[in-house]
């Protein structure tokens, strides 16, 4: 029998005195425990206790301990009054024996965690604290000052010395230098246009002097060509000289400059162009689609000196053509695209048969004789000598050409002829050979009936001849220096190659044109039918001035006078 | 509104019907002039910043942002000649137009540069702040019905007293259900893991709660030495453990709602002043 006496928690040993029989007793938290000691760290069957003489014998169960934590012992025995073991926070203590062998269990320390600690630790987990934003924000700006303001500062072409001269712009990239490139960047605001891509990363090319605008002398550098608007003399007011570039060029803009380009800019000047420039021969006009007067196409006027005149439009698709054009040639465009032989020809290359773009698409190449003419137009001369032929290109050869062909046949011993009337019928229709008149005759006056013949009919076919003056021998023709301008609208700039998806029927109507070149020439109404004014319309192409004429004139005098 | 604000409509008005939308209103106005300036006055090129219209917008821009700024400072003191809740309305409203102001001054363009930066600072501090408004409109009803009259630290000290009734409840039980009434109800025993700041705390807690729950209950079934009188005060407790515990992590989650967005917008705030004064510097240092 087994004395046991429990106190109440933290206190003494002062509860009712329990006997307890048996062999064995069973010690922890569960009903089958005969000494139930209830707290978290008993196990729900903890040891099993045993009278051993005047002292008690305590034996954990497997997986459980005795003792003090950090000296966990398996069994204990009491053996005096005074020993003592632990289970959990019960402290188990010998007394003296009263009757047998007695037990007294105290409980140190709280009965479990403190209620109060236990609602502290409850409010802190579930606690909100808002982060040091003071700290995150100090932060924040110390990274955006060094990353943004003092390494660009510190590598800025203005400072360091990269990227000062356009010599440094060549230099082969290095990951340093890219490095540096980017960071520099980070100041940029925005893309430099592919023109001034070059020396782009070098700031202080155009950004000369800090906090102050880009001055038009940095783009004088390079822009040392470029022309007035107009005349200054006669339309003062239009004098563009002590502007600033930057007025209407904008750079970091993009791949392309930001230019003023509106219709509004030209129109505040153009709707009105007699009070800027009261000499002008301009006509007012604000918007192309609405407003712009008919085109007034250039025609020549010497063609030796490559002089032009401009004329009224409606002047050159009249029948006086041959009067006003004096670029010395003739031409139609219906009679030839009519024979078999061109249409034949133009099966494979069309209008390119004759024109072929001029490089850049722009105009063409000029057209050849040699290679567009030749092969119908072969200046022969004597049918049965086709092996003789005029030279092309060079008049003063033509006589000596004839008159060497007859010598040469009288040396022969052959047969002349009367010089033939229609020898020299155009290139498609039969040609009736001249019968032989059985006269033994070569003489330098049949050559000279043949120049002037070949010079009516034969040079005449496509040029303007002039009959030998007064005074000069018969054989002195003169055929005027043929010139045919590049363009015909010298004040606009019109790309063929822009228009190349169009068939060249779109615009000139080669096939029904028997009025010279320029009966080609296509009107304004031709334009608007795909172009509007900047407004637009409809299915219209939205076009500014600029997409046709240009505001800088390099045949003016030179804006040199910079905006200082 | 909220259903819960309504009854209470005549003695609580939020911030943002201020003066009938007076401020909504001048905002909307300062937009619409904001993008016919922006349609009706353009530069040669594409929009920017360098332009007549950009240097309008950008100006205005900066005004703005300061005068923003300022309300850090304003809703520090009290008194003053205007009501804080009508200087609010205005933060609100105006905050919404700089970020079309400050759009439109830049053209929607955006590249690699201290420029745009400041930009994409400007939007994060309006975004953050559209979230705290949303936060502050819609969270408070739900966050009181949520609390039914308790503060916190009632319902830490109720979550307390719960947790020892549980813990000297399950005494009387094996050994595991000890330990998991213990791991049940102890607050953060398993704190700091980076689920757990991210909202996955309240699930793990709920699960833990939930199987004590279904444990102790299978109790019985598997035949154990334990009476239903003594199950189910156990239950029963451990019920209001979760219910309790799921009131406290709804709660704290609609107090980080309401506190996180300002550790992005204070911040951010005043890096886009740093960067704002970079850009404005460097604009006119290379000009």
């Amino acid at each position: 029998m087994i004395f046991v006496r429990v106190g109440k928690p933290g206190a003494a040993a002062d509860g009712p005195v329990q006997s307890m029989d048996g062999e064995e007793v069973r010690i922890g938290r569960g009903k089958g425990c005969a000494l139930r000691l209830m707290h978290p760290d008993v196990r729900f069957v903890h040891a099993t206790m045993r009278e051993a003489g005047r002292g008690v014998v305590i034996d954990a169960e497997p997986g459980a301990v005795l003792g003090r934590a950090g000296a966990p012992v398996q069994s204990a025995v009491l053996a005096r009054p005074g020993d003592e073991t632990w289970i959990g926070p019960f402290r188990l203590t010998l007394a003296e024996p009263a009757g047998g062998a007695t037990l007294d269990v105290t409980q140190e320390g709280a009965a479990a965690e403190d209620e109060a600690a236990l609602a502290r630790r409850a409010f802190a987990m579930f606690d909100s604290r808002l982060p040091n934003v003071r700290l995150w924000g100090f932060l924040s700006v110390c990274a955006i000052l060094l990353v943004f303001f003092a390494a660009p500062l510190s590598l800025h072409p203005g400072r360091a010395g990269i990227g000062r001269n356009a010599a440094d712009a060549s230099v082969a990239p290095s990951l340093l230098r890219s490095t540096q490139l980017r960071v520099v960047g980070l100041w940029n605001v925005g893309v430099v246009s592919d023109a001034h891509a070059s020396f782009g990363a070098n700031c202080a090319h155009c950004h000369q002097t800090p906090f102050i605008p880009t001055t038009s002398r940095a783009c004088l550098t390079c822009h040392v060509q470029t022309g007035q608007h107009a005349d200054p003399v006669r339309a003062p007011k239009a004098d563009i000289s002590g502007q600033r570039c930057e007025t209407c060029h904008h750079e970091h803009k993009g791949a392309v400059m930001g230019t003023a380009d509106r219709q509004s800019d030209c129109a505040a000047c153009h709707r009105n162009i007699k009070s800027y420039a009261p000499s002008t021969t301009l006509r007012n006009v604000v918007d192309f689609g609405r407003d712009h007067p008919q085109f007034r196409p250039a025609l020549v006027q010497d063609a030796a000196l490559h002089m032009t005149k401009r004329y009224a439009f409606a002047d050159v698709q009249g029948p006086d053509i041959d009067a006003l054009d004096h670029s010395n040639v003739k031409f139609t465009h219906a009679t030839h695209l009519k024979l078999e032989k061109v249409k034949a020809d133009m099966k494979a290359d069309g209008c390119g048969l004759c024109h072929v773009a001029a490089p850049g698409g722009v105009t063409f190449k000029p057209v050849s004789f040699e290679t567009s003419c030749l092969s119908c137009h072969t200046l022969q001369f004597e049918p049965n000598h086709p092996e003789w032929r005029l030279p092309h290109g060079h008049p003063e050869e033509v006589v000596s050409r004839v008159s060497g062909f007859y010598a040469q046949a009288a040396l022969a011993g052959e047969t002349a002829m009367d010089p033939p009337t229609d020898l020299f019928a155009r290139p498609g229709v039969p040609r009736k050979l001249p019968a032989p008149t059985g006269q033994n005759l070569v003489s330098l006056e049949v050559a000279q009936a043949m120049v002037s013949s070949i010079a009516r009919s034969s040079c005449g076919e496509c040029h303007t001849v002039l009959p030998p003056e007064a005074g000069q021998p018969a054989t002195a023709w003169t055929i005027p220096q043929v010139w045919l301008p590049d363009r015909y609208l010298p004040s606009a700039r019109f790309s063929h190659a822009a228009h190349a998806t169009s068939t060249c029927q779109t615009c000139h109507a080669a096939n029904t044109s028997d009025g010279g070149p320029l009966a080609l020439l296509p009107g304004i109404a031709t334009c608007r039918t795909c172009h509007a004014g900047e407004g637009g319309a409809p299915q219209r192409v939205s076009s500014t001035c600029v997409l046709c004429h240009v505001f800088h004139d390099d045949r003016l005098p030179l804006w040199n006078k910079p905006h200082e | 509104m909220p259903a819960s604000l309504e009854s209470t409509a005549t003695i609580h008005r939020s911030f943002l019907f201020w003066g009938g939308g007076f401020y909504a209103r001048v905002s909307a106005v300062l937009c619409v002039a904001c993008v016919v300036l922006y349609w009706l006055v353009r530069p040669p090129g594409p929009p920017n910043g360098g332009s007549f219209t950009g240097y309008t917008l950008g100006t205005l821009a900066l005004g703005l942002v300061l005068w923003l700024g300022w309300f850090g400072l304003r809703r520090r003191r009290y008194g003053g000649g205007e009501r804080l809740d009508e200087v609010l309305s205005a933060h609100v409203y105006l905050g919404l137009a700089v970020a079309l102001v400050a759009l439109l001054h830049c053209g929607f363009r955006v590249h690699c540069n201290v420029h745009s930066l400041a930009l994409l600072l400007l939007l994060g501090v309006v975004g953050s702040g559209i979230f705290g408004a949303a936060a502050f409109w819609s969270i408070p009803p739900r966050m009181t019905g949520n609390r039914a009259g308790m503060t916190l630290g009632t319902m830490s000290a109720e979550l307390a007293t719960i947790a020892l009734r549980c813990r000297a409840l399950s005494l009387s039980f094996p050994d595991d259900i000890v330990t998991l009434v213990a791991r049940t109800t102890s607050p953060g025993g398993e704190a700091g893991r980076l689920g757990d700041m991210l909202g996955g705390r309240r699930n793990r807690l709920r699960q833990l709660n939930l199987a004590a729950i279904a444990q102790v209950q299978d109790e019985l079934l598997r035949g154990r030495d334990v009476t239903p009188a003594e199950v189910l005060p156990l239950v029963q407790s451990l019920t209001q453990h979760l219910t309790l515990v799921e009131r406290l992590t709804s709660d704290q989650r609609y107090r980080r709602m309401l506190l996180l967005w300002r550790a992005i917008h204070v911040p951010m705030t005043v890096a886009l002043l740093a960067a704002l004064a970079i850009h404005v510097l460097v604009v006119f240092y290379d000009w």
